[in-house]
């Protein structure tokens, strides 16, 4: 055996090396940030104005959709034109700003329902600068687009944290001066995590809500919407250029004219799912069955001409669309997580304060709550046997105190005595926790990997292969099949005989002798050879760069090993606690954890394996009970 | 120069769990605090993020610039102090003269014999090696 005091590991000091290599790291952040901050503030600035300019009547001109820009060049978008005149203190004006920035969209339909809304001879309301009368917009500026104004806070906060880090942390000699006990606080700083799953799901709500939910609510609700006969003017398959990083991706855009009660429009809208994405041929086949003359039906709604579709049903592409479905797991996952951890949290200060001596009542209501509880729930042994007798302690002093550190023992709950009472453990984690978990994270994982496959493995089918970005998704390739390979093993896990334990008693004194009792269910006839021990281990979790757990053994105690299939599939057996030993502890990173270790080897696919925690009393609590 | 200090009753820093702990809180300071408080807790040491919990607090309220008061407590059951590898479990007293955080600390030792228990390291029990898990032996 070695052993050897675990000291604290001090941060050494920084350097001035790493204090300026972290500024300028922290200074690209907040440059960043500030500059896409002072460009999106400038733009808001000069749109908030407009709500400062005067609500004046106006008569709308002329209107009409452009398909070039002011350079006159075609680049597939369409810009709405319009034009209006308006008196304002005894002067007439024209103007043809729409709104600060020219009015522009790859769908006609969105720039046609605006020559609907302002067509020629119209009465209409605009906004007249007082200062400057020849300015006027149709439109102010969208006060929603000002929470694009916390987009760049993150980045901008990070950098400025990261100099401030660099500089000015307390050293260690500061933090050795400020008291150790106030580490006791409740922790701080979980509302970022709230924030960061929070994002999750609203960012994954609202791409679901774009990419899914509203084009399959349209499918649905044009299912009663009429067919017209409609004529194909152009068709192609249109391609969109991505960044560096980012491949070409196409869509189809056919633009077709159909009539209705005798008057002429035209739409490119081929289905509702809209926006472009990687694959030419199946975009090429669509394109093919509407050649550019030919006849086809549309479907337009009855409440709204403009809005119309060639295809109403649902389109394979859809499905991607399902994708953000992960963000909004993570999301949910998280926050219910979150939530059940601060219940349990708020359930043990219950149990705890109703285990304080004070109150008979709060006494009686203790032993029901622990009965009641999870038996992973924390029970106190680390509180005073016998509260605040002969201490001029307020009570509820010391219970806060406690709860805030989170000081406890994991573990099965205590009988109503305390004494000899059968308690069946609870795995550690179950087969089918594992198995759902890494399902999860494989589609987490592939999904978001997929995507870019697809994309280079189209890039190598249309003779342009991106080598770059094949090579550097090979690690991450890798990485997929690895998880995929574990969810084969843990599906075959699942089919494994369980284990289940029942000890006597429930939570055993050190010094003290635990009975176990074992049997299987499920397919126990695989079972080659079982052995059962307790295990004593340290385990201490660490955060920063390198975010692990820390865990050494100090005690490993066989007390059963059977190879006859009776004995096997059902058994009993004693194992004594070393005295010298110390009891459960479950800090909120440190923990000294005691676990049944079982261990059946099989003949063939992945071996038995579970813990199952049980709770080691110090011995002067196991007596007063 | 201010000065915060805990002195223990017969000089005595290892105890029994359950024992009964007694001493005098002393503070001399630039100025008077609001309160002063003595906390029981333990805490953790190692390679991994600190723990700590307080156990129980005395709040000395009406404090003067320079004082010493007598206190006492009733030590808990556990967690033992301890050694181990990776975490060392610590008691100890700590006086807080409040706002300004100036700190006197006494650690002390809780453990059966009051004797801090010393854990060992086991190696991590051997694993079978297999190109594949379920591959035969």
């Amino acid at each position: 055996m070695i052993g050897f005091r675990a000291n604290d590991q001090e941060e050494a000091p920084m350097g001035i090396g790493g204090k300026l290599f972290l500024s300028l790291f922290g200074l690209v952040f907040l440059g960043a940030g500030l500059l896409i901050g002072w460009v999106i503030v400038r733009g808001a600035t000069a749109g908030l104005q407009t709500w400062s300019w005067r609500k004046t009547d106006c008569e709308i001109t002329a209107s009409a959709i452009r398909q070039q820009n002011q350079g006159g060049n075609q680049n597939g978008d369409f810009f709405f034109e319009v034009k209006y005149r308006y008196t304002f203190n005894g002067r007439q004006y024209s103007s043809d700003q729409y709104k600060r920035s020219a009015e522009k969209s790859e769908d006609y339909n969105k720039i046609a329902r605006l020559t609907e809304r302002y067509p020629p001879g119209s009465s209409a309301l605009c906004y007249v600068n007082p200062s400057a009368p020849s300015q006027a917009v149709l439109v102010r500026y969208n006060l929603f687009s000002l929470l694009l104004v916390l987009f760049p806070v993150p980045f901008a906060g990070f950098g400025a944290w990261a100099v401030y880090y660099a500089w000015f942390r307390k050293s260690a000699g500061e933090m050795a001066a400020q008291p150790i006990s106030d580490r006791a606080s409740p922790p701080r700083g979980l509302w970022i995590v709230v924030l960061f799953f929070s994002a999750f799901l609203l960012i994954g709500c609202a791409a679901l809500y774009g990419f899914f939910l509203r084009p399959a609510f349209k499918i649905l609700g044009a299912r009663s919407w009429p067919a017209v006969p409609c004529a194909v003017i152009s068709s192609e398959v249109k391609s969109h250029e991505g960044g560096a990083n980012d491949g070409t991706t196409y869509s189809v855009n056919i633009f077709y004219s159909y009539e209705i009660k005798g008057r002429e429009f035209k739409a490119n809208t081929y289905d509702f799912m809209g926006g472009s994405s990687s694959g030419y041929e199946g975009k090429q086949a669509v394109v093919a069955r509407y050649p550019r003359g030919t006849n086809a039906v549309c479907y337009v709604n009855p409440d709204d001409p403009t809005d119309v579709a060639l295809e109403r049903g649902f389109t394979p592409r859809m499905w991607i669309g399902l994708l953000p479905l992960l963000f909004v797991m993570v999301g949910a996952v998280g926050l219910v997580w979150l939530f059940h951890s601060a219940w349990v949290a708020r359930a043990t200060r219950l149990c705890r304060r109703a285990t304080g001596p004070a109150d008979p009542r709060i006494r009686r209501l203790a032993k029901a709550l622990l009965r009641a509880c999870s038996p992973s729930l924390p029970v106190p042994v680390g509180e005073s046997p016998t509260g605040t007798g002969g201490s001029p302690v307020l009570p509820t002093e010391a219970v806060r105190g406690a709860h805030g550190a989170g000081t406890a023992v994991a573990g099965p709950a205590l009988s109503s005595s305390g004494r000899a009472e059968r308690l069946v453990l609870k795995p550690a984690v179950s087969p089918w926790t594992m198995l759902f978990g890494l399902m999860f994270i494989c589609l987490f994982w592939n999904g978001i990997v997929s995507v870019f496959v697809v994309q280079s493995i189209n890039s190598w089918r249309y003779g342009h292969p991106e080598w770059g970005m094949m090579i550097l998704q090979i690690p991450f390739v890798v990485i997929g099949l690895g998880i995929i390979g574990g969810v084969f093993y843990w599906l075959l896990a699942v089919l494994n005989p369980r284990p289940h334990l029942l000890v006597t008693p429930g939570a055993v004194p050190l010094g003290g002798t635990l009975q176990v009792q074992w049997n299987f269910t499920g397919r126990a006839g695989v079972l080659r050879n079982l052995r059962l021990r307790l295990e004593g281990r340290e385990e201490s979790a660490s955060r920063g760069e390198n975010s692990n757990t820390i865990t050494s053994i100090f005690a490993n105690l066989e007390f059963a090993n059977v190879a006859t299939p009776r004995e096997m599939r059902s058994g009993e057996a004693r194992v004594t606690i070393p005295a010298s030993l110390v009891p459960s502890l479950a800090g909120a990173h440190n923990k000294i954890i005691w676990a049944i270790q079982v261990h059946g080897q099989t003949a063939r696919g992945p071996d038995v394996k579970a813990e199952f925690p049980v709770t080691v009393l110090p011995a002067a609590t196991a007596a007063r009970l | 120069m201010s000065d915060v200090k805990i002195q223990l009753g017969a000089g005595r820093t290892a105890f029994e769990p359950g024992e009964e702990l007694t001493g005098t809180a002393a503070w001399k300071l630039d100025k008077p605090p609001q309160s002063v408080e003595l906390r029981l807790f333990w805490f953790t040491r190692g390679q991994g993020e600190k723990d700590a919990g307080v156990v129980e607090t005395v709040r000395f309220d009406h404090a003067l610039r320079e004082e010493a008061r007598p206190f006492r407590f009733r030590l808990p059951d556990g967690p033992y102090s301890f050694s181990g590898k990776v975490i060392s479990l610590i008691w100890a007293l700590e006086l807080v003269a409040l706002p300004s955080k100036e700190t006197g600390r006494q650690e002390i030792t809780l453990a059966p014999g009051g004797k801090e228990v010393r854990l060992g390291s086991l190696p991590e029990p051997q694993a079978r090696k297999r190109l594949f898990p379920w591959g035969r032996r």
